[in-house]
């Protein structure tokens, strides 16, 4: 706990929560970029498990780019957040489950990425596993979601000074 | 008798009470889950036509635009979850939601998307869908495009200020 008050007691955690803009604007960005993340990743997800047809694996590079820059804004508006409620998200077990599902979700589309890759290349059919990794990547964003959503219902602490 | 001549959030809120749904927002985990549910929509509906508006907008050529367009009716099933969602929330809370400005504004954008889509399905869907995966479709498109993801963007902020606009301590220039 002391950590948390450490944090709560910097320029920065005050800032953020007593200005009247900085926390809803932290939130405004949060929501976007993560609207870019995993609008991006579903969207990823969809084509790798052919649901759109015809569309080459190879080329869906750009909408990764589109889900790097969703990450970015994401990451560092959630610092912000984090900065000014340490206690709330860090006491709440519901915060490592969305982190875990966000992370499992990225490395599994990369992994499915890449082996689907692979075979458009060559002109392969689809290898099975690909596809499951990409059904359980787009599980794992919409429980990321979920788990987003519900830190505000579940939180029990808010601030320890 | 309500003072508003268009709503009468009394009468709406116990019709929600009525039909059940405000009892089923109220329980427990009634409310977080319309939440989830709701984000969960936007997610779908960004995810299918906001990466179709980035593609006609340039981003991730060589994906053909014809294809892509397959993920069109998952964004259509995230809108209809995300407006059966809103729905729930206007319905058992009137008072707080149709006055606020942030949801005027975000309905606001929606029907202005849903307007840019109609008129761009009439003009100019085909010329899209024929366009080459390399190329660029015709300029026409990328501002429907841009018109489109400004709307759907500003929804989500919109959606995201609801709650800092809780009447009646809010101020907006119509308001």
């Amino acid at each position: 706990m002391n950590i948390f008050a450490a944090i709560e007691q910097t320029p920065l955690s005050i800032w953020m929560r007593d200005d009247e803009y900085a926390y809803f604007l932290a939130l405004i960005f949060h929501a976007l970029g993560m609207a870019l993340l995993i609008g991006g990743g579903i969207a990823v997800s969809l084509c790798m498990l052919g649901v759109a047809r015809g569309v080459e694996i190879n080329k869906l590079g750009g909408f990764f780019r589109v889900m790097v820059v969703g990450a970015v804004l994401a990451g560092l508006s959630g610092l912000l957040l984090l900065a000014g409620y340490p206690a709330k998200a860090l006491t709440n077990p519901v915060f490592a489950v969305k982190f875990a599902c966000l992370i499992g979700a990225t490395l599994l589309m990369r992994a499915a990425a890449r082996r689907l890759m692979r075979t458009d290349a060559r002109g392969e059919p689809p290898p099975r596993g690909g596809r499951a990794m990409a059904a359980l990547a787009l599980l794992l964003w919409l429980a990321g979601v979920a788990a987003g959503k519900l830190l505000l219902h579940t939180a029990t602490v808010l601030t320890v000074t | 008798m309500s003072p508003d001549p268009f709503f009468d959030p009394q009468a709406i809120a116990q019709w929600a009470r009525d039909v059940g749904i405000y009892g089923m927002m109220n329980t427990r985990w009634g409310w977080p889950i319309a939440e989830i549910v709701h984000f969960f929509g936007l997610c779908l509906l960004f995810g299918a036509v906001g990466m179709f508006d980035l593609r006609m907008l340039g981003v991730a050529r060589g994906v053909t635009m014809r294809h892509l367009h397959r993920l069109i009716p998952f964004g259509l099933a995230g809108f209809a979850l995300s407006v059966a969602s809103g729905f729930c929330f206007v319905v058992s809370a009137p008072s707080q939601y149709l006055y606020n400005p942030a949801l005027q504004s975000k309905l606001g954008l929606v029907g202005l998307a849903g307007v840019n889509m109609v008129v761009f399905y009439a003009t100019t869907s085909r010329a899209v869908t024929a366009t080459a995966a390399d190329a660029l479709p015709p300029p026409r498109a990328r501002v429907f495009a841009a018109v489109s993801l400004v709307c759907w963007l500003g929804a989500i902020v919109c959606g995201r200020v609801i709650t800092a606009y809780r009447p009646p301590y809010h101020w907006c220039f119509w308001c």
